[in-house]
């Protein structure tokens, strides 16, 4: 039986949901609760699950992820209990695009986009996901994959065979890359 | 002084890659250009492997940025 958990994370807006559907058209499912229902942001949906929110104070649903997918935010990867595996599928994205992105779907949803100017948020990011990097890649109980979104949309030949080293050969590949809608790469840089 | 210097074999068809490079980097010379890039490479890993400190008031930055994007509750 394949119990491995598959962790899936990054910044929002960094093409986490994206993955998580792949990963479910492959053939690993996903633990969702789809509490956050589609939406213009994730027209495909969030593949949430709201527990993992409680993190670290509740960690209860772990076994519900056993050989499943679950998204958890970058901030909240530190807060996974030591004493499981995952393997950390760790999306990563152009900061510009991720900061544009995060930028509209702030306004939807009427928060003030500018609190902080681009400038200082991409620094700020930059240095938080260095940091969250060398966390993942000090834990031994972590196996990680970067993953570029970017790279993922101009030709997903490559990410999808670093995919299928990483998580084994019985995934449905094919599938992985039916579930990519260049149309939903929206945000671009340059 | 004059630095010491090892030699390391590498695959033909990566000269080649690197060489066809060479012409808009300012480097003369294969050897040169793959010492820097590699040099530069370990260098981006050490600096992955220390990560970086991050002030309080930068954490709670981005906290509250992914609390307004309904991220974090």
């Amino acid at each position: 039986m394949w119990l491995t958990i598959v962790v899936v994370t990054g910044l929002p807006r960094s093409g986490t949901s994206l993955m998580m559907a792949m990963l479910d058209s492959g053939g690993i499912p996903p633990l969702t609760d789809n509490i956050r229902q589609a939406d213009v942001d994730n027209p495909k949906g969030y593949y949430e699950f709201e527990r993992v929110k409680k993190l670290p104070d509740d960690t209860g649903w772990l076994p519900e992820a056993e050989g499943k997918a679950v998204k958890v935010l970058a901030e909240l990867i530190v807060h996974l209990p030591s004493d499981r595996e995952y393997k950390v599928i760790f999306m990563m994205r152009e900061l510009p695009e991720i900061i544009a992105s995060q930028k509209k779907m702030m306004k939807r949803r009427g928060e003030d986009p500018d609190k902080v100017p681009d400038a200082e948020l991409m620094s700020l990011y930059r240095s938080y996901l260095r940091n969250l990097k060398s966390i993942v890649n000090r834990s031994p109980n972590m196996k990680a994959l970067y993953v570029s979104y970017n790279e993922l949309m101009a030709d997903p030949s490559g990410v999808l065979k670093e995919l299928e080293g990483f998580l084994g050969g019985w995934l449905d590949m094919g599938a992985m890359k039916d579930a990519i809608d260049a149309n939903l790469y929206r945000n671009r840089s340059g | 002084m004059m630095m010491e210097m090892q030699e390391i074999r590498i695959p033909k068809v990566l000269y080649d890659d690197i060489k066809a490079r060479l012409k808009d980097t300012g480097f003369t010379s294969v050897s040169d250009y793959a010492s820097y890039v590699l040099a530069e490479v370990i260098s981006n890993m050490d600096q992955d492997d220390k990560g970086e400190t991050i002030s309080d008031s930068d954490q709670e930055k981005i906290k509250e940025r992914l609390r307004a994007l309904g991220y974090l509750d």
